[in-house]
């Protein structure tokens, strides 16, 4: 599949780990050294890429986890169908059906011709940008 | 002060043999009779006659007491098999494994200076002194070593199977968790999460899908009840491990046997202080039992009672 290895003491705000089989962007991280329960501990607090459910880990600082790898790609718009958007990326010219963002800000945005920002993480695409 | 000043006299586990040099000690307490000694001699006799007349034999204790030189004497009173069930809580196992794993707990004192203790890195529980390196670290190696290969068996353990695996991987003959295992006398911990045990457990559950199934130990603990024909108990403090073994005797009408060491009081209506009477109300001991309360510390008080178990 498509991730990297790193360990939770390299995880940073703003980097993406896997939790639970999901692909998460790292929002908050708390140290604890604990003499109680052996080494550093790190709580990692994230949101899901896809559905932004909160999810959280707490794990021994150097606990190898996953990190998805995160392809990013410009599209431009074909249909909108409602809870679908036909895209098609500008470097292939492939074709595809793409889930509606759930952010507000991207509703007016979203019409035939515009261009959008869509990153590819785990075989899953999801539009993060209206250009 | 140093670290190394503090850290100086091991903690060793006293064993049941050591007592048979000094054999049966509570006919000295059966002449001074008054007061708290008369309770300890009817200990002895309670315990003694449970040992031989019941087929159900639980011991609960906590865990502070694993920190002890007691750990060692708790084992040999499994190995040699006065007591076929174990209730506990949490802490049993951290010590324990802890201590199986080579952490070394020290004599101490209870007039300490705490914070200096904590910048020197050293717990302290009671009188004993617990570098950071002999406890915590220990639990979650033994759990990050062990864990991976229990996991491959199958992923949902009953909480007495995965720490007779535990007790299967410690090479310590004055491990309560070993000696469980060798004899395969299920350790009941219904607090299993509260530690250092049960926090590494859950760390590593996230990465492996270990789960636990607490309603398993239940199980067990229900078919023995129900499938007794006598039970007694030897209850040393109270808490949790104290409830759930009375808990479970209700079912089949009470203990037969109930003897309470504890420094608690029954004024605050707490389950720690409330004498087997109380417990007969709720039965959880019957009304014809062989009861009796003993006051004190059980630090002093096992070893003691322990002897009346010497041939």
């Amino acid at each position: 599949m498509s991730v990297n290895y790193t360990t939770v003491g390299e995880l940073k705000v703003g980097s993406y780990v896997m939790i639970d089989g999901e692909p998460c962007r790292v929002v908050d991280i708390t140290k604890a050294k604990t003499g109680k329960h052996g080494a550093a501990k790190a709580n990692v607090v994230a949101v899901s890429v896809f559905g932004n459910a909160k999810k959280t880990l707490m794990a021994p600082v150097d606990q190898q986890v996953e990190v998805p790898i995160v392809e990013k790609h410009i599209g431009q718009i074909l249909a909108n169908t409602g809870d679908r958007i036909q895209l098609m990326d500008l470097e292939s010219y492939e074709t595809f059906d793409i889930d509606m963002p759930s952010e507000e800000e991207f509703k007016d945005k979203i019409k035939p011709g515009a261009e959008v920002e869509y990153w590819v993480i785990m075989n899953r695409k999801k539009i993060v940008r209206v250009k | 002060m140093k670290r190394e000043d503090l850290l100086i006299d091991p903690i060793v586990d006293l064993r049941f043999k050591d007592l048979e040099k000094y054999g049966e000690l509570l006919s000295l307490y059966e002449k001074v009779y008054g007061f708290s000694a008369a309770s300890l001699v009817k200990a002895g006799r309670i315990v003694r006659s449970m040992v031989k007349g019941a087929d159900l034999r639980i011991l609960s204790f906590t865990a502070n007491l694993v920190s002890t030189g007691l750990r060692g004497l708790i084992a040999d009173l499994i190995r040699r098999g006065f007591f076929n069930l174990i209730v506990t809580t949490g802490g049993t196992v951290d010590h324990d494994l802890a201590r199986a794993l080579g952490g070394t707990y020290y004599k101490g004192y209870f007039e300490s200076d705490d914070s200096m203790l904590r910048e020197l890195k050293i717990h302290r529980l009671g009188n004993i002194f617990i570098p950071y390196e002999a406890y915590g670290q220990k639990v979650e190696e033994a759990v990050r070593s062990y864990i991976p290969e229990i996991v491959k068996v199958k992923k949902e353990w009953p909480v007495y199977e995965l720490l007779w695996e535990f007790g299967r991987r410690v090479n310590d003959d004055s491990s309560i968790l070993r000696a469980c295992n060798d004899l395969k006398v299920p350790m009941i911990v219904p607090g299993v999460i509260d530690g250092s045990f049960g926090t590494n457990l859950f760390i590593s559950s996230q990465f492996n899908g270990l789960r636990l199934n607490l309603f398993e130990d239940m199980r067990l603990i229900k078919d023995l009840v129900f499938s007794s024909n006598v039970s007694g108990a030897l209850l040393v403090g109270g808490g949790i491990s104290k409830h759930h073994t009375i808990w479970w005797s209700q079912f089949r009408d009470g203990l037969d046997y109930a003897v309470y060491v504890t420094t608690a009081q029954e004024f605050d209506g707490s389950l720690s202080g409330a004498m087997p009477r109380e417990a007969i109300s709720w039965n959880k001991v019957k009304p014809d039992a062989k009861t009796v309360t003993v006051y004190g510390d059980a630090t002093i008080v096992l070893p003691l009672l322990a002897s009346a178990l010497l041939d």
